[in-house]
């Protein structure tokens, strides 16, 4: 109360002075009167600061610390430390070792994985990984034997509709029961340190099988079943250490639980945010990184998105070490210490596992802005080599919850930038819209921004005929087809069509700002549609981007023309100090926070530290 | 409690009332009556805002106040995001300033011109359709003052606080209760069953029950970021309901449980008014243990008359879960 009553004193004052500088203009100016005056000069009081308003009391500091750190008020231990404090140096040695200590919590990384999921903002992994079942992991699923049976534990590879809902003859099941069927013990990639079996056409190991139509097809690439993925030939197994294959099936494990691979897609770009900050990494890497965290099932994720894309698979299939916690020693979680743990969120180039992801960096961590790589579908042939890895912008997750480009543009503008997307004032009048969205119409009002940006994130599709999967399009084996549009080709390339071909067609029109490429080149060469590079004479925020391919060009405008650097500091502080910045009144102290934030090498630790060691801090009731 | 909602009511109408600014009726200088039908008019009170009004009526449609560019939502707006930002102006230098290249239409950023419709400010001035010329803008372009040099710091006026998200309440009022804050089971918060639960939850387990648990977490202004909804930035309607019946629920498990952090300073069959003293102790004691602030002589009146004394004329556990009820009601208890 002490203090409302002193906000209220600086509320009156600054009221005061204000009606006394426009009571009564001189000459009132008139909007549009060149000869108007202005009003008298304002009397001039020294203007409130924070430091005028009575701080809260300590007890009240020590629950905002608290609750900022820990996400609770203080304990009764915390809150004795204080009555225990005789002096105001004492107590101000009370709250500042709460700060100290909470910064260094295991806490504070909670909270960050918390702000990390309301900064963010995507939702449940879904789109390209849930239809009536999860197929998101892109493997064969596996159901266990019942402890009753002849091998209790033992996994069998599920037969389809059989297995999930009963109906047929054969069931994977049933291997439960025989005597002596093929078996393999591995150590498996979910639970490394331990052994399990596998039985029947799960133990093989055979890196070539047989289709339906007798043709060899390699093993390690899944196909959708009813209700659940199955290797996509006869013969194929679980592979080393059992990597081709999901401890679950589509029906049982379609869901956002822990330990699920769902949700910890959706965990991953939070947990990025949140490992940042715990290892006071720049947290412009959270875009400008080619790495990402991951434990052991969003690495399997990665893998099986390297091998689906028909990416080379001796070096995948080879990779041994990839589910093992202990080896390489990367940075991770404060929450999984012991070294063996498959759940730990530990550092992973994503390249390793899923070479389309480009790292440009030979497969090191790196958050480096040189990285850089030119190529378009128009100027170069051939497959495209990948996409560059940056951060956020091309994880799984996000992509999935933000389905298409556009979408995916505007909340990438709105997270990382502040700008939000209104309607036109209903008075504004806009040219008759054209062929561009983004230069004519009232679309203009939001495509001028978006649409430059959008073309960026194309590249990322969903292809599939029962659960769409996703894929970078043109990438690997998933050429666009020069016939895509030739209408006798419509239902052999009837997969492509249900990604969006028709959507693309009519959406990505030739010569816009989203799709630089003329008509003649797009009806030559479809996969020019997927055209993913900003031109250099664009400008974004003010800035040319550099000419790199994808979204890390992107990433670099948002970095180097700070608009990162002043909406970050906006959600941080609205988020640990407890107001959103109005930047109609406070943009000054916003580019100020924001330059201290980046000359700090924009660690958010410390940077919360500063704020929370502010009179800022310390104003409220 | 009374001179907060006072103050608070108060500071409100003060509030109000500068909002209006500058923006009041013209005063005849002769009659001192107000014009019948003058236009509210705004006055400049430098060059900057003589400028920033002489384009408003062209440009603050796009860019007032709430939106994502608000150079003319108020004077230190516009100069803070416009006209001291050398993306945009670079004083001395019109040639070089983007707005002025803009407003001619040959912008060279994202925005070849503005506004965005057909013809540029420029053609438009030349029309005598907006209230300044392009030669008036350069010559303030050319001429223009250093910035004022207002600090870069927070807002001393904004209000300072939040309410506590549905995750920090539940462990707020667990903590007040004695009780360790836990991750998905609350035995004090099992109000009819249904303990809040978020639906995001890390320790989601199989419970038939979890829906109904996750709409009392939702009706507490709960996020579920896997259904990208947010949390609720207000105190509503909806959510001081459900605190209510939560505080309740859990304060009468509480007491009837005698929770020792309950009654420290009294026991649960002190009454009035043998025990006055006793009980205003522990009134004391609990006013610091929820709210984290020492209560006057007058919070310990109004909680013991207002509050206690009309539940103990039912019985003491009454009285004592209305006082508990009231404290996590409070403001300081649900703010930050």
């Amino acid at each position: 109360m002490r203090l409302l009553q002193s906000t209220l004193t600086v509320a009156v004052g600054a009221s005061l002075a204000f009606a006394v500088a426009c009571d009564e203009p001189t000459t009132p100016l008139r909007p549009g009167d060149p000869d108007a005056g202005m009003c008298e000069t304002p009397e001039t009081t020294p203007e409130p600061t924070v430091e005028d308003v009575a701080p809260v009391s300590h007890r009240r500091l020590l629950r905002r610390v608290h609750l900022t750190l820990h996400g609770r008020p203080p304990l009764d231990e915390d809150v004795s430390a204080l009555d225990d404090a005789t002096s105001d140096a004492e107590r101000e040695a009370v709250i500042e070792a709460a700060i100290a200590d909470g910064l260094e919590s295991p806490d504070f990384y909670d909270r960050m994985v918390d702000f990390g999921h309301w900064w963010l903002r995507n939702g449940a992994f879904v789109t390209g990984a849930q239809g009536d079942a999860y197929m998101g992991n892109m493997s064969a699923h596996l159901g266990r034997c019942a402890d009753d049976t002849a091998h209790p534990g033992a996994y069998f590879l599920l037969a389809s509709l059989v297995d999930e809902v009963g109906i047929g003859e054969r069931t994977g099941s049933q291997l439960c029961t025989e005597a002596s069927p093929t078996t393999r013990t591995v150590e498996p990639w979910w639970a490394p340190g331990t052994s399990v079996v596998l039985l029947g056409e799960a133990a093989s190991e055979a890196s070539q099988g047989t289709t339906r139509g007798g043709d060899p097809v390699a093993c390690g690439v899944a196909v959708e079943e009813y209700f659940n993925m199955q290797m996509q030939g006869a013969g194929c197994g679980c592979g080393p250490n059992a990597a081709w294959c999901y401890p679950g099936h589509g029906l049982h494990i379609g869901n956002d639980r822990p330990g699920t691979q769902r949700r910890d897609m959706w965990e991953e770009p939070a947990r990025l945010v949140a490992h940042l900050a715990w290892h006071d990494r720049p947290l412009s890497d959270v875009v400008l990184g080619n790495y990402t965290v991951a434990n052991n099932r969003v690495r399997a994720w990665y893998l099986r998105f390297g091998r689906q894309s028909g990416l080379p698979a001796a070096a995948l299939d080879g990779n041994d070490t990839w589910f093992r916690p202990d080896v390489g020693g990367e940075p991770r979680d404060p929450r999984h210490p012991d070294a063996a743990d498959p759940e730990a969120w530990r550092e992973l180039v994503p390249e390793e596992l899923a070479p389309q992801l480009l790292s440009l960096s030979g497969g090191v961590r790196s958050a480096d802005p040189a990285r850089t790589l030119a190529w378009n579908p128009v100027d170069d042939a051939g497959p495209a080599p990948g996409l560059p890895m940056a951060g956020v912008l091309t994880m799984p997750g996000p992509s999935s919850s933000f389905p298409r480009e556009r979408p995916r543009a505007a909340r990438f503008l709105e997270i990382f930038a502040c700008r939000s997307f209104d309607p036109p004032p209903p008075d504004v009048h806009f040219p008759p819209v054209g062929e561009d969205i983004a230069t004519s119409g009232q679309c203009m009002h939001c495509h001028t921004v978006m649409d430059p940006v959008a073309m960026t994130f194309r590249r990322w599709i969903f292809v599939g005929n029962y659960v769409p999967r996703p894929y970078l399009a043109g990438v690997g084996d998933l050429q666009i087809p020069t016939d895509l549009f030739e209408p006798s080709q419509r239902y052999p390339h009837r997969a492509w069509f249900g990604a969006g071909a028709d959507r693309w067609r009519q959406n990505w029109t030739a010569n816009t700002v989203m799709t630089p490429v003329s008509a003649e080149t797009l009806a030559a060469n479809p996969a020019t549609l997927f055209y993913d590079t900003i031109p250099t004479d664009y400008t974004i925020f003010g800035e040319h981007p550099d000419g790199t391919m994808g979204p890390l060009a992107f990433a670099k405008v948002l970095v180097s023309s700070g608009e990162l650097d002043r909406c970050a500091v906006r959600r941080i502080y609205e988020r640990f100090v407890g107001r959103p910045l109005d930047p109609e009144r406070e943009a000054g102290f916003i580019r100020a926070l924001a330059a201290r934030f980046a000359a700090g090498d924009r660690q958010v630790r410390p940077f919360v530290g500063e704020l929370m060691r502010s009179p800022e801090y310390r104003r409220g009731f | 409690m009374l001179r907060r909602e006072n103050a608070m009511a108060a500071c409100a109408a003060l509030l109000a009332w500068a909002a209006t600014g500058c923006s009041g009726e013209i005063t005849n200088p002769t009659r001192g009556e107000p014009r019948a039908a003058a236009p509210r008019l705004e006055c400049a009170v430098s060059d900057n805002d003589a400028i920033r009004l002489r384009l408003q009526p062209t440009c603050g449609s796009c860019h007032g106040a709430g939106t994502s560019h608000p150079f003319f939502a108020s004077l230190s707006a516009f100069e803070d995001l416009l006209v001291y930002d050398t993306r945009f102006v670079v004083g001395g230098a019109p040639d070089d300033s983007e707005l002025l290249r803009m407003l001619e239409g040959q912008g060279t950023g994202a925005y070849a011109q503005m506004p965005l419709d057909g013809a540029p400010f420029a053609t438009r001035a030349e029309r005598g359709e907006t209230a300044i010329t392009m030669a008036e803008l350069r010559d303030w372009v050319t001429n223009l003052g250093e910035a004022s040099g207002r600090p870069a710091v927070p807002d001393p006026a904004a209000a300072s606080t939040r309410r506590l998200d549905a995750g920090e309440v539940i462990a707020a009022i667990q903590l007040a209760l004695g009780a360790e804050p836990t991750g998905a089971h609350h035995p004090l918060l099992d109000v009819d069953g249904t303990p809040p639960l978020s639906p995001d939850s890390p320790t989601l387990d199989h419970d038939y029950r979890n829906p109904e648990r996750a709409q009392v977490y939702a009706m507490l202004g709960g996020a579920s970021y896997l259904a990208q909804t947010r949390p609720e930035e207000r105190w509503s309607p909806s959510s001081v309901t459900a605190i209510t019946q939560l505080a309740q629920g859990a304060c009468s498990r509480a007491v009837a449980r005698n929770n020792p952090q309950l009654f420290v300073e009294a026991s649960p069959s002190d009454t009035l008014p043998d025990g006055e003293a006793a009980i205003r102790a522990n009134l004391a004691r609990l006013y610091t243990r929820f709210l984290h602030e020492d209560p006057t002589d007058a919070d310990i009146d109004a909680l013991l008359n207002d509050v206690y004394a009309p539940g103990e004329a039912v019985s003491p556990r009454t009285g004592w879960t209305h006082v508990c009820t009231a404290l996590i009601r409070d403001p300081l208890f649900l703010m930050f």
